[in-house]
């Protein structure tokens, strides 16, 4: 999620021998047949969909070297390398930092492109290349906006299995994905269990807590209530960046933890040895690294995505949608080597959340690994603990144990 | 045990347990009849009497069981398990606290180890608890192709586990055992633990509930230098089973061989087979060795 930060990490180029270069998105049209259209889980159904997606390293012979990259609420398929087209509107921050995931993905990393495919895929909803509230209704000539139809974490499943199918890839060796990318991954070993060979899930649970749910309320709210939203149709005026600024400003929040901000900011004034007692302008370091989060986000985000993306995170509860309500049941279904990764400072998708779902897959009878890593970062920490997490997805990349 | 006999009397009531060997003998000599081939069970015909001398043994070996434990002995000795300078260990009498560490001999080569190795049904469900770095769970699975679940509390360890390869959930053992249905296990490790809970008899239980046969190793604090120590020194005891000072010892509930046995009896609980180490030696326990066990292993079932 923090796509925009760069952690104080030195950024590697293209060049170097670990990157996977220049990477260019591909595209792909499905659900093209209008007797066949996509049919989604909230009710009706969009088709044709057009779905953004990159690969990295070789897909083998036999397609058997396959792992699924899920990306979380504001990701996108870029997950690693250098964007050699980074144009467009949202996408000018790819021309000064590499994919949300390079640190994982490439030569010799713990994703390592060497031996592995790497497919990642952006949901639909989003504003990176798959159909979207942004994009063009094929039958008015404008963009959807709120007419796009509601989807879910389960539509998002189908579609990549539907990517899957079309490249003739039948089951993929990991999904993995951190926070929402967590819940796609997850969804996708309960959804086609055959087809998952290995399922990491970091800092996401089998639902958002009633907490989460609150937080992503205020978001849409700030969206919705700025003045330019005009109902969603604000393409090609003003956008409700005012909106969605306030709700990056505060998801950052949530992203964070208390000892994190406390670490890198304090209480420090910004530039400045005393305060200057003014309620509008900017005082502390803590104001102004929010204001710039939220500034440099909106100028890669588009607010309906953001309305759409939060109500996906929102709607998805894995055991009312497998199990009746019963999460054992759910996890029953699951035939994937599972890893589970909560961090302890994590208030978002906290690890008392993550344990839950571990003690559902032992009921199941479904062995298991699972780590509370010890960490400051929250939420973000998924993508800010390298070290921890690179060495949890190599060892779990490693040929298994039988067991 | 894979390779042990239940062996009932005319009764019903359950005897020391005994070899296939000594079964098949009894059968054939008419003195015995199976009830039950899975597990294994014999009944005495004649009237219940004991072979001579095997009364004090709650446990008969098997033969290939004692011949690894025969060569465990010498690679025992070679190892130096009790001494860390690879000599005899003696227990210093002086006021100078003795400090062994657990981690400075190969912990894979652990008798315990050996003794489970041994002792697991191969193709089992395991759940070990205080996994540790998975050394153990790695040879079960590689050497019996069990299916294996780890429990480790202290993440860097439950990492290097899962840098094995096995499976380790980062949790406390206290924690993890409701998680678990009735005999979802074929076997539940506890090695070196038990005296380390802060509830350790509800650990107990619960271990013998989610798994058919409970492993349960634990140094044993009736062992006479254990005694000597205490009683000779005036000061807590350090052992290489018990190698931590009074202020730093993870040792909350220690407890002695007779006072496990006490918890079995009451409990209801059936102590299948138990090894000790005993003077560098490891060997059968019988009844009355809580004064020469160093450490203990016992199988133990719910009755």
């Amino acid at each position: 999620m923090s796509v925009d930060g760069d952690d104080g990490k030195i950024i590697e180029g293209p060049d170097s021998p670990s990157s996977v270069g220049w990477v260019s998105a591909k595209k792909m049209c499905l659900y093209g047949d209008t007797a066949n259209p996509l049919v989604l889980e909230a009710g009706g159904s969009i088709g044709p969909v057009e779905v953004e997606y990159e690969t990295y390293g070789e897909l083998s012979q036999d397609k058997d070297n396959v792992i699924v990259i899920c990306h979380a609420l504001t990701g996108d398929a870029h997950a690693a390398g250098w964007d050699r087209e980074p144009f467009g509107p949202l996408r000018e921050y790819r021309k000064k930092k590499p994919g949300w995931w390079n640190s994982m993905i490439g030569p010799g990393k713990p994703i390592d492109t060497n031996r592995f495919y790497a497919l990642c895929v952006n949901v639909l909803g989003s504003c990176y290349g798959s159909s979207g509230p942004s994009s063009i209704n094929p039958e008015t000539g404008r963009p959807y906006g709120l007419s796009f139809p509601i989807v879910t974490v389960g539509d998002w499943a189908k579609i990549q299995f539907a990517v899957l199918d079309r490249l003739g890839i039948g089951k993929v060796l990991a999904v993995i994905g951190g926070s929402m990318g967590g819940q796609i991954a997850l969804e996708l070993a309960l959804s086609e269990p055959e087809r998952v060979g290995s399922l990491a899930i970091l800092s996401a649970g089998p639902r958002l807590t009633t907490q989460g749910l609150a937080f992503n309320a205020v978001g849409r709210n700030a969206i919705i209530s700025d003045s330019n939203f005009s109902g969603g149709d604000y393409y090609g005026k003003d956008r409700p960046i005012k909106g969605l600024a306030v709700a990056r400003m505060m998801a950052q929040i949530t992203y964070l933890s208390e000892e994190s901000m406390g670490v890198k900011f304090g209480r420090r004034l910004r530039g400045k040895d005393a305060p200057d007692y003014s309620l509008t302008g900017i005082e502390f370091e803590m104001e102004s690294y929010l204001n710039y989060q939220a500034a440099s986000f909106v100028e890669r985000y588009d607010p309906n995505s953001y309305l759409y993306m939060t109500r996906a995170m929102d709607y998805y509860d894995a055991a009312l949608i497998w199990g009746g309500g019963d999460l054992i049941e759910a996890m029953r279904r699951i035939k994937a080597r599972t890893l589970v990764v909560s961090f302890s400072s994590d208030w978002l998708f906290p690890p008392e959340l993550l344990r839950e779902l571990v003690s559902a897959l032992c009921r199941a009878r479904h062995p298991l690994s699972y780590v509370n890593i010890p960490s400051r970062y929250g939420h973000d920490a998924f993508l800010v603990e390298t070290d921890a997490v690179g060495r949890l997805i190599r060892s779990f990349l490693k040929d298994p144990k039988v067991g | 045990m894979a390779d042990l006999v239940i062996v009932l009397d005319k009764d019903n009531h359950s005897l020391a347990p005994c070899s296939r060997k000594r079964a098949r003998i009894l059968i054939k000599k008419g003195r015995a009849k199976v009830v039950k081939q899975n597990p294994y069970t014999i009944a005495l015909i004649d009237k219940v009497v004991k072979p001579k001398g095997e009364e004090k043994d709650p446990v008969r070996l098997d033969a290939a069981v004692w011949e690894e434990f025969t060569r465990l002995k010498k690679l025992h000795r070679n190892l130096g398990l009790l001494d860390r300078n690879g000599k005899s260990a003696k227990l210093s009498l002086s006021n100078e606290p003795t400090k062994v560490s657990p981690s400075s001999f190969p912990s894979s080569n652990r008798w315990q180890d050996k003794v489970i190795l041994s002792g697991v049904e191969p193709g089992s469900y395991v759940l070990d608890l205080g996994c540790g770095e998975g050394e153990l769970l790695e040879r079960m699975i590689v050497d019996l192709k069990v299916s294996g679940q780890g429990v480790e509390v202290d993440p860097k360890a439950a990492m290097a586990a899962m840098d094995r390869g096995v499976f380790v959930l980062n949790l406390d053992v206290s924690d993890v055992l409701g998680d678990y249905e009735d005999q979802s296990f074929d076997y539940v490790i506890l090695e070196g633990t038990l005296q380390t809970l802060k509830e350790p008899l509800k650990v107990l239980h619960e271990m013998l509930r989610v798994g058919r046969h409970g492993i349960l190793s634990f140094p044993n604090f009736g062992y006479w230098k254990v005694r000597l120590d205490l009683g000779a020194r005036g000061r807590m005891p350090i052992t290489p089973g018990l190698p931590y000072g009074w202020h730093d010892t993870p040792n909350i509930h220690l407890f002695t061989l007779d006072d496990l046995m006490d918890f079995c009896r009451q409990n209801n609980v059936q102590v299948a087979a138990a090894f000790g180490l005993a003077d560098g030696e490891i060997r059968a326990l019988g009844t009355h060795d809580n004064l020469v066990t160093e450490e203990a292993i016992l199988f133990l079932e719910k009755g």
